[in-house]
């Protein structure tokens, strides 16, 4: 499992563990969903507008089991697709733990990224909210930049309750410096 | 060199039952193939392993279904 790959320190605890927020994955998985429904639909309407022309039930009975064969492999199409979803939605993520933040960025089954930081070499945080439906869920994008030879940002988007994480990530990051006898340049709500 | 033709019924004699075994076929490797690639990740990478058995299981399931599913259907052709 991923914190055997991780290895976390021996007094080193997870706080907490953050996917994307949710709307993300609801909206891919139900658009596969309509899309899987659309044959029907189209089908239905089609053979509610054609049947004045010409009788569309002879096609549908001669051709019944060769339809539902296809419509049935464009379904386990749709179905792989939302496995893909899941699989972007269930391995991307932010591990926080008290010494460090781990994140996963997972783009389909072959491409991973992972990046950590320790939490003493936290410089800057910040959070973006954009658009309607981000504000009224409480999810947005989250950068944390970090010091050391190169400047270096960890971003990702679509983060649920990114104020709330980002005083977690500060709260911890304070801790870890206050137990290293450092000072941190941040405050605890965030400000410098 | 000695030349001779083969014989080769499906190419020339393909019915749409054949067609549709044939993709059914490509259709259930590429099924398999996915939930195996599937479970590894979330098996390996996943970080709650009771969900991750139950990803497995629900995306296993629901192919095999389907499959299943088609499979009676080619059976009626």
């Amino acid at each position: 499992m991923l914190y055997e790959r991780i290895k976390l320190e021996s007094d080193e605890e997870i706080l907490q563990v953050v996917r994307k927020h949710w709307w993300i994955i609801t909206t891919r998985v139900l658009s596969a969903v309509v899309s899987m429904l659309m044959p029907l639909i189209l089908f239905g309407t089609a053979q509610g507008l054609l049947s004045d022309y010409f009788d569309t039930t002879t096609v549908t009975t001669t051709y019944q089991i060769e339809l539902w064969f296809i419509y049935l492999g464009w379904v386990l199409f749709h179905w792989i697709a939302i496995a893909n979803f899941w699989t972007d939605h269930y391995l991307d993520l932010w591990a926080i733990t008290n010494r460090r933040i781990v994140a996963i960025e997972q783009s389909g089954f072959f491409h991973r990224f992972l990046s950590s930081f320790r939490l003493e070499r936290l410089q800057d945080m910040n959070i973006s909210v954009k658009g309607i439906i981000p504000t009224l869920l409480n999810f947005g994008r989250i950068e944390a930049q970090t010091a050391g030879g190169s400047n270096e940002e960890f971003a990702t988007n679509n983060m649920p309750d990114p104020r709330g994480l980002k005083a977690l990530i500060i709260r911890a990051a304070d801790e870890r410096q206050r137990a290293l006898g450092t000072q941190n340049p941040l405050n605890s709500d965030g400000t410098l | 060199m000695p030349t001779s033709s083969l014989a080769l019924p499906f190419f020339t004699e393909a019915t749409t039952s054949t067609v549709f075994l044939v993709l059914y076929i490509f259709l259930c490797l590429v099924f398999v193939g996915h939930w195996l690639v599937a479970s590894y990740h979330w098996h390996t990478f996943g970080s709650e392993r009771k969900i991750s058995n139950l990803s497995i299981t629900i995306y296993g399931v629901g192919g095999l279904l389907l499959l299943g599913t088609m499979g009676l259907l080619l059976f009626a052709l």
